[in-house]
């Protein structure tokens, strides 16, 4: 019989170990993609021929020029309708929507309708269903659901291991630096990862799954929990009865500076039209306030409600206005969500996710390096999920830069076109899978994917400027930044991959000599 | 004759494995239905102290319950015997089962 404190420690690091190899790839996948998802707004502008215009400032436009002839249109309805200001999700378009009628899109400069290209062209929407498995329908939601839990279950044994073994700071070997480098990223950075897994966990499976747990507090009374949560975060605002007199309506863009007197830190997003030609006819103002951040954004946002016919304050609701449960949610969703927020705070949480991503890889390979250790020496290592984290998180890069190409590769009048780019991505990801089984030696097919991957992201941006028929010049001077930046994002981003690429070595040990202290000898 | 199986099935849950390097079916199921069901009825009751409407008393447990069954599921995989993993499945769970109903059947 052993003693119970040594047990304790074995099982600490059993659980650690198997849960992370189960729930390791998975995280992964959730991180690479959550990082294309985090810049989401900037790459749904790039993807599309139709968003190729000079971006324009919200309180100069002339709003009813555009909006008035498709609100006179009798099949369009008068109630209700939404306007989304340019530069909400950084989409420099000004949309008209309606809950029951197809979005009419608008270049703000010019006043002209835009063909929006639709279901055509979503690969930023599909990065963004790649982070939390909505390719794969409820299976995916429910493995990425449990994938949460279980990244939860470890950074929490994981501080406890910390806690409670003894570790070496001062490794010789690459087994013990990559523990290292495990431990010392998490213990570093577990307090975002945890409360985005959290909200991870929640959005798959925690919102759903709370069926049961509603109507067994509600005495049987609810069973859908937005029914009972729903007036509490984002409480609905009573009916407006019409008066049914013809009224002149101010101008929208008069409403806007109206707003901003009322509070200029406000960034606005959207306008909601409210019966409008009425005598009775309201015009909502939300936003999000970045002085505030952690407590608006998803739910609780701010809102300022101008009459139109006058444009006297109605009802002006601050973020602190809000109900506490609304700002606890927000509070949360913050960093996983970063609803308006900017590219700044964007970029620090990428790369945190990134560094995340890595201490990720750091533990698969401190697992692996384990079971190869056993065989040094004698035969080369040959282990099944080695080759298929080889595939699934190196060999993402190269299938991610493909579709990136083939944004503007395929014709975008194509039919089924997001089918066969979808079709084609995963295509490529599994040939990288047959790849890596077929590579004896995983270093030689890791170097392989990222100098692939390197070529397809730094030449795809030279593809969209053929391709679009804007060059870099060309969206320099007609301030269109945002397409550009990605442009020359992703062409750092190939550069990166392609220096990583050629620093790989090409076999184990040399790749042992990159983390070992001798080589400074 | 049954006294003396439950008798033998309380002896095996109540040894204390040989080492910890093997977690066991036991313990797999006990951790993660177990974990489930206890933050589970933990969060349904934590609606029902939590002196507020629905609403709002609804939301901090939909929010936190999956954080508290991660929690859960690792402490009763790290318990010492499997009998132990049990307990800490079923105590918290009678005890949070019984207080839910009196609050739905004492009001």
């Amino acid at each position: 019989m052993e003693n119970p404190s040594k047990l304790f420690k074995q099982r600490l690091q059993r659980i650690h170990t198997s849960v992370g190899i189960s729930a390791s790839l998975f995280m992964y996948i959730c991180v690479f993609f959550g990082i294309f998802a985090i810049f989401l707004p900037y790459i749904q502008t790039w993807e599309k021929p139709s968003r190729h215009f000079e971006s324009a400032n919200i309180k100069d436009i002339n709003y009813s020029k555009m909006i008035d002839p498709v609100i006179s249109d009798p099949t369009f309805p008068t109630n209700n309708i939404i306007i989304e200001l340019p530069g909400y999700f950084s989409d420099p378009a000004l949309k008209v929507n309606h809950m029951f009628v197809e979005p009419v899109v608008f270049n703000p400069k010019t006043m002209e309708r835009v063909d929006d290209e639709g279901v055509n062209s979503q690969l930023a929407r599909f990065l963004n269903h790649m982070h939390y498995g909505r390719p794969f329908m409820s299976v995916g939601y429910f493995v990425f659901g449990l994938v949460a839990v279980a990244v939860m279950l470890l950074i929490i044994g994981g501080l406890i291991q910390v806690y409670y073994l003894k570790y070496n700071n001062n490794p010789k070997n690459h087994q013990g630096k990559f523990s290292k480098y495990h431990r010392k990223v998490f213990m570093w950075l577990f307090a975002p990862f945890v409360i985005v897994t959290l909200t991870g966990a929640y959005m798959n499976i925690g919102y759903s799954g709370s069926t049961l747990m509603t109507y067994i507090s509600s005495k049987g009374e609810v069973s859908n929990t937005w029914q009972a949560v729903g007036p509490v975060l984002k409480p609905q605002r009573a009916f407006v009865q019409t008066n049914n007199e013809q009224a002149s309506m101010l101008p929208i863009s008069d409403l806007i500076k109206k707003a901003e007197n009322i509070n200029p830190n406000i960034n606005f997003e959207k306008i909601k039209l409210i019966n409008w030609k009425d005598s009775s006819a309201q015009v909502e103002l939300t936003g999000y306030n970045p002085n505030f951040p952690f407590l608006n954004g998803v739910y609780n946002n701010p809102l300022i409600v101008l009459s139109a016919v006058d444009g006297s304050l109605i009802e002006y609701k601050k973020v602190l206005d809000g109900n506490w449960t609304s700002m606890f949610a927000d509070t949360l969703y913050f960093l996983h969500l970063l609803f308006g927020v900017d590219i700044f705070v964007r970029t620090i949480i990428a790369i945190i996710m990134a560094i995340c991503g890595v201490a990720i890889g750091f533990g698969v390979m401190f697992y692996l390096e384990k079971k190869a250790k056993k065989f040094d020496g004698k035969i080369p290592l040959y282990h099944w999920f080695g080759k298929l984290s080889l595939a699934v998180m190196i060999g993402v890069i190269p299938a991610t830069g493909f579709i990136f190409l083939l944004q503007w590769l395929l014709p975008f009048d194509m039919q089924d076109r997001m089918f066969w780019q979808k079709g084609l991505f995963f295509i490529a990801w599994l040939s990288t899978l047959t790849w890596a089984f077929y590579r004896v030696c995983s270093f030689k097919a890791a170097k392989e994917f990222f100098i692939l991957g390197a070529i397809l992201f730094m030449i795809t941006p030279l593809v969209h400027f053929y391709i679009s028929g804007f060059s870099p010049i060309e969206l320099f001077t007609n301030n269109m930044f945002i397409i550009l930046n990605v442009d020359i994002t992703l062409f750092i981003f190939g550069l990166l991959l392609l220096f990583i690429g050629l620093k790989i070595p090409k076999n184990r040990e040399n790749f042992k000599l990159l983390f070992s202290k001798k080589k400074d000898k | 004759m049954l006294n003396s199986k439950l008798k033998s099935i309380y002896k095996n849950l109540s040894l204390p494995e040989n080492n910890g390097k093997k977690i066991g079916l036991f313990r797999i199921i006990c951790s993660i239905f177990g974990g489930l069901l206890v933050s589970y009825l933990f969060m349904t009751l934590l609606t029902f102290l939590t002196p507020a409407p629905l609403g709002e008393s609804l939301v901090v447990p939909i929010y936190l319950y999956t954080l508290l069954w991660a929690i859960l599921s690792f402490w009763i995989a790290l318990s010492h015997t499997k009998l132990i993993a049990l307990k800490r499945v079923f105590i918290p769970s009678l005890i949070c089962a019984i207080a839910i109903l009196f609050f739905i059947l004492g009001s």
